[in-house]
């Protein structure tokens, strides 16, 4: 499974998940591998050091529990978005 | 404070900034940070302090070779939104010494020396997929609150 296969993956789990995980991790930073959730962190980079050293192959995921998307102002709004 | 100054078009601000792979700096052992400072690519960069986070463009991502890390939600056009692949990596700036009084002549490779100052802020960003090919970073309020913003008539500064 390629590391693109893997962040997919653990989104759709994530998804499903997310009105649940709102009441309980607002906020923070879910660490996921192979379509579960391994723990949750305060910010990124200390969910990203926990990845590094858990898993030696480099294939895992974070996801911000929030339903808020980020806001890129003038960008957003211009109709540049594409993605899926 | 090292200061970036240049000129605006009264409607958009850009400047050339150097982005680096986060996994390039080694976050898990701090004291390594000092001693391997890769060099940046540099890139183009839209100043835009109505985007909450740092954004690249896929030609940034392919350029460093970036992995993505995760997927972020980000606002569309309308109550639209999209989740975009997201990056950890690090914004520099770098300032050219070029001595007062020296003289540039315009259209003719010249080597200057420069200071790369490298933000100690890991950068969760995404990925935007269209720039149109003006810019590759969308710079956003997560850089630029750690400096100062100045605009003028013509000019602006940024201070960090």
């Amino acid at each position: 499974m390629s590391q693109q296969q893997q962040v997919d993956e653990n989104l759709k789990f994530f998804v499903s998940e997310l009105p649940k995980l709102s009441q309980t991790h607002m906020g923070q930073f879910a660490l996921l591998r192979n379509g579960a959730i391994t723990d949750f962190f305060s910010t990124p980079v200390d969910a990203l050091k926990a990845g590094k050293s858990l898993y030696s192959d480099g294939l895992f995921s974070i996801q911000q529990v929030t339903d808020v998307p980020i806001d890129l102002g003038f960008f957003s709004h211009a109709g540049h978005n594409g993605a899926s | 404070m090292p200061v970036i100054t240049g000129r605006h078009n009264n409607s958009d601000i850009f400047l050339d900034l150097g982005i680096i792979d986060a996994d390039a700096i080694d976050i898990t052992d701090p004291t390594k940070q000092l001693t391997h400072i890769p060099t940046p690519n540099m890139f183009r960069a839209l100043v835009d302090t109505g985007a909450q986070k740092t954004m690249i463009s896929p030609r940034v991502i392919a350029a460093l070779n970036l992995t993505p890390r995760g997927r972020i939600l980000v606002s569309g056009v309308g109550p639209t939104a999209h989740y975009h692949n997201g990056y950890f990596f690090h914004v520099a700036f770098v300032v050219p010494m070029i001595p007062p009084g020296t003289v540039i002549p315009p259209n003719v490779p010249t080597t200057v020396q420069a200071v790369v100052h490298i933000n100690t802020q890991v950068i969760y960003g995404g990925e935007i997929p269209s720039t149109g090919g003006s810019f590759d970073v969308l710079l956003g309020m997560d850089i630029l609150a750690t400096g100062l913003l100045t605009v003028q008539a013509g000019h602006f500064a940024f201070a960090y």
